[in-house]
């Protein structure tokens, strides 16, 4: 194992150390002293969105959508005994999730640390796929899949995604539907795991009372051999402007959900230009719409929007977009209204006193917002996968300008941009 | 790293009104809140109503941005109101987090700011013209929204899956009854409905406070006995404290099914139990029903998901100030009636024979690991003792480990045969015909 460096943050008050096992793993060692947890969290960038890649040998595969998904679940199943027995057996907290780019797994436990390490990086590197074990897993997943369908916010939210993206996979939920889920083969996983899961793929942070020395000797001691090349994503291309202007889906409702989202004609790619985008995308959404705005104000007195309303910013290397939702009796008058505050601050622009109370309270959630050995290895996993430097956000928070801000809101609010989608009854 | 053996300190700061506290460094956020019970009586509508009354803002700052803009200029400190069912109390909480001093510029505190927020939002509410209560507009407004929310209840299937269940197996009891009270009672209400309510609250009910994080402990007292003790703006000697929630055995097994268009099926199933108030039964009670359907260890989940693949999740919880046990799942709607066979099935087996091999010892594991880790956040130290103070026991983890370290696989099969079955619920779609 190499130690890469030390990263130092007094303002968060926490220190990092960057490794590399000898397969390519990259390690992260958060010492956290005075928990009882501590905790590892795994992850790589592999997602619901790739459904079609060409393997590091070269082959062209296209597998169902959700395989992810499906692969998270076959890995909890490890080889020989179930995952969620061996956690048991220490009493650990553990659980995984499938995004659209990124797969993480993560445990936590506040005795026998090595075990559960030895645990997650057994099932992580080492599955055992097969037909039976696919087959098997088929009626559980449809089942959370069918749990998912009966949400209004979910359904919302893809409809959505369906009216900005023409071909963009994600448009697709992570789970997939239940005939892809159907169709799924143990080959189609096995496919996925080979291309992806490769050592130097992943990304492993420790966070809680550690050793740093001793525990990356155990990683070192756990890792399998390296298998060297990456896979290739295959993305279809995907047009500048949104798919259609309004799509509405009848859905059993009791008022109608309004979802209004504003997409970026490209993504910025990985890295602190895109972590720049986002939260500048963030503050001019609050500046907007935060019950602190005079223009939410307006709205929310005019009963064009009520507490129901709210929005964030998505991004990640080719796709980034605003969404704003919400419950209305009229759709048209909750969207005319959201667009009417979103033109307002883009057309005059953001005034230095907002800027500086806005930032204020950012900076107080940034600090303030990682307590836990848990929440300190997502966010260092998060931006290890987004290749960003941790509590970079800082740096960008402190060094944007309101006229930055006022010029974020001009490109973000693009008429041109945005789509409706509507579930009624 | 050991097992919290401390406890928060707790004192009365006036009859009714305690407050615990547990300042600690290692977090960097403060969590405080100030929960106010009374029973879930005729005004709970009006308390429901009341809060995002409060919440438009204050004789200080009238208008809901201005309390937004403090909150910003507190570094992005929380504040709000909100009202829930706990066992059969009514409970508006006043819940707040800030950061803490240590990671603010020197000599900047958000302490007595915040306490102050909150004192202006429940103490000065905004008042109408002339002797009007409240603002009639902002009532108005706030009673339509509430009305629609309640209108859009069915939205959320979960949600409404568990307050329909609840209002079948508890129809003669507070329990039963929906926090929010129904359209037509929040329709009646009165701006001196809500005036009443708000001085009932802040004079009748049973205080707990609860402070964890970095924060001074003598600091919070000073401003909590400013507030609710002697002299204090909300000092009362008429606080009522709330009488236990009742605990009927079952008659005979209820069957409910109600239809709502959805895809999968809500599965709950209700058992009654009688709440010990030995220590040691209590404990028995507790792993006996994470044996069953605690996590991915339990039964329910081992047998109904992985074995049969009848649902992606199926839990069993206590709501141990009532004396239920509760089955949850979201399964196929025909498969109803195996899931409720293998759950009675598996409490029978658990009740006759105990747990099986390895069972007491997993779940123990995961309890443990659950009790040790209570001590790593500031959230979660909050909420524990909140329910410990809920309960009246107090217990610090270290001592709750201690006696889960003892129980009995007898114990075990004990705790199981006291849980009578009692209702059986479904919520499906009209086309998930069996």
């Amino acid at each position: 194992m190499k130690i890469i460096r030390t990263f130092k943050d007094p303002r968060m008050g926490e220190e990092i150390v960057f490794a590399e096992a000898s397969n390519g793993m990259q390690v992260a060692v958060c010492p956290k002293k005075g928990f009882s947890a501590s905790c590892a969290h795994i992850g790589l960038r592999f997602g619901s969105t790739d459904t079609r890649f060409r393997t590091p040998e070269g082959e062209i595969i296209e597998v169902p959508d959700g395989a992810a998904h499906f692969l998270e679940h076959k890995l909890f199943e490890g080889r020989e005994e179930k995952v969620f027995d061996r956690f048991g057996e220490i009493g650990a907290q553990f659980n995984g999730g499938t995004g659209f780019r990124s797969t993480n797994y993560w445990f936590a436990s506040s005795g026998r640390f090595d075990e559960g390490l030895g645990i997650l990086l057994d099932f992580v590197q080492t599955p055992l796929i097969t037909p039976e074990r696919v087959e098997k897993e088929k009626g559980i997943i449809e089942q959370e899949v069918r749990s998912y369908e009966d949400s209004a916010p979910y359904r919302g939210i893809f409809l959505l995604h369906r009216a900005m993206y023409s071909n963009h996979p994600i448009r697709i939920t992570p789970g997939g539907a239940v005939s892809e889920v159907q169709r799924t083969t143990a080959d189609d996983l096995q496919a996925c795991f080979d291309a992806f899961y490769r050592p130097h793929q992943l990304k492993l942070v420790l966070a809680g009372e550690l050793d740093v020395d001793t525990v990356l000797s155990q990683v070192e001691s756990l890792t399998i051999e390296s298998r060297p090349g990456n896979a290739e994503r295959l993305y279809p291309n995907e047009p500048h402007q949104p798919a259609a202007a309004e799509l509405d889906e009848v859905f059993p409702v009791s008022r109608p959900h309004v979802w209004l989202g504003w997409r970026e004609k490209e993504g910025l790619g990985l890295g602190v230009e895109a972590l720049r985008r986002r939260v500048a995308s963030s503050l001019v959404l609050d500046l907007a719409l935060d019950v602190s705005s005079p223009l939410q104000e307006d709205l929310y007195l005019g009963g064009k929007v009520d507490d129901s309303l709210s929005y964030h910013y998505s991004s990640d290397s080719d796709w980034g977009h605003a969404v704003v939702s919400g419950l209305a009796d009229d759709p048209k008058v909750f969207v005319d209204g959201v667009r009417w505050a979103c033109d307002r601050l883009a057309a005059d622009g953001v005034a230095e006193s907002d800027f500086e109370r806005i930032k204020r309270a950012s900076w107080g959630n940034v600090v303030s917002g990682i307590q836990t050995p848990g929440a300190l290895a997502g966010t260092v996993l998060n931006s290890m996968l987004n290749e960003q430097e941790p509590f970079e956000v800082l740096e960008v928070l402190m060094s944007m300008t309101a006229a930055d801000l006022s010029q974020r809101a001009r490109e973000l609010f693009h008429p041109e941009q945005s789509s409706v989608a509507i579930l009624h009854s | 790293m050991a097992f919290l053996q401390s406890s928060p300190s707790r004192q009365m700061i006036a009859p009714g009104v305690t407050l615990l506290c547990l300042p600690d460094s290692r977090f960097k956020r403060v969590v405080f809140q100030v929960h106010f019970d009374r029973p879930m009586c005729s005004r709970r509508s009006a308390r429901t109503l009341l809060l995002p009354v409060l919440q438009q803002g204050s004789s200080k700052r009238p208008r809901r941005m201005d309390v937004a803009r403090a909150l910003e200029e507190n570094y992005g400190s929380q504040l709000g109101l909100g009202a829930t069912r706990v066992g059969e109390r009514h409970r508006v909480s006043l819940r707040a987090s800030w950061v803490g001093d240590s990671f603010l510029p020197e000599d900047e505190s958000c302490l007595s700011s915040m306490v102050s927020l909150g004192r202006d939002l429940l103490e000065s509410p905004l008042r109408g013209n002339g002797d009007e209560a409240f603002q009639p507009e902002s009532v108005e407004r706030e009673r339509a929204q509430l009305l629609r929310q309640i209108e859009s209840l069915p939205d959320d299937k979960p949600s409404w899956a568990e307050e329909r269940f609840l209002a079948s197996m508890c129809a003669d009891e507070a329990y039963g009854l929906p926090p929010w009270g129904t359209q037509e009672t929040v329709r009646a209400l009165t701006l001196d409905d809500l005036e009443d309510a708000r001085q009932d609250i802040l004079t009748r009910s049973e205080v707990n406070i609860v402070a964890v994080g970095p924060v001074d402990s003598d600091s919070v007292e000073r401003e909590m006995t400013a507030w609710f003790g002697v002299g204090g703006s909300a000092f009362s000697e008429e606080r009522e404290i709330c009488p236990p929630a009742s605990t009927p055995h079952a008659s005979e097994l209820k069957e409910f099914r109600e239809e709502l268009p959805a895809d999968q099926a809500r599965f709950l199933f209700g058992f009654r139990y009688q709440p010990s108030s030995d220590i040691a039964e209590r404990e028995a009670m507790a792993l006996a029903a994470s044996i069953l359907g605690g996590g991915s260890q339990g039964r329910l989940f081992r047998i109904i998901r992985e074995e049969r693949s009848l649902a992606y999740g199926i839990y069993a919880g206590l709501r141990t100030l009532k004396g239920m046990l509760v089955v949850e799942a979201g399964i196929d709607a025909k498969v109803a009636q195996s899931v409720q066979q293998e759950v009675l099935a598996q409490i029978s087996d658990l009740a006759a024979n105990g747990p099986q091999e390895g069972e007491l010892d997993l779940t123990r594991a995961g309890l443990m690991n659950n009790l040790q880790s209570v001590g790593d956040s500031a959230a979660s130290l909050a909420s524990y003792w909140e329910r410990e103070h809920d309960l009246g026991l107090m217990r610090t983890p270290a001592s709750r480990a201690q006696s889960a370290q003892r129980v009995s696989n007898q114990q075990i099969a004990e705790a199981a045969q006291l849980w009578e079955a009692d209702t059986g619920f479904l919520l499906a779609g009209p086309e998930e015909e069996e």
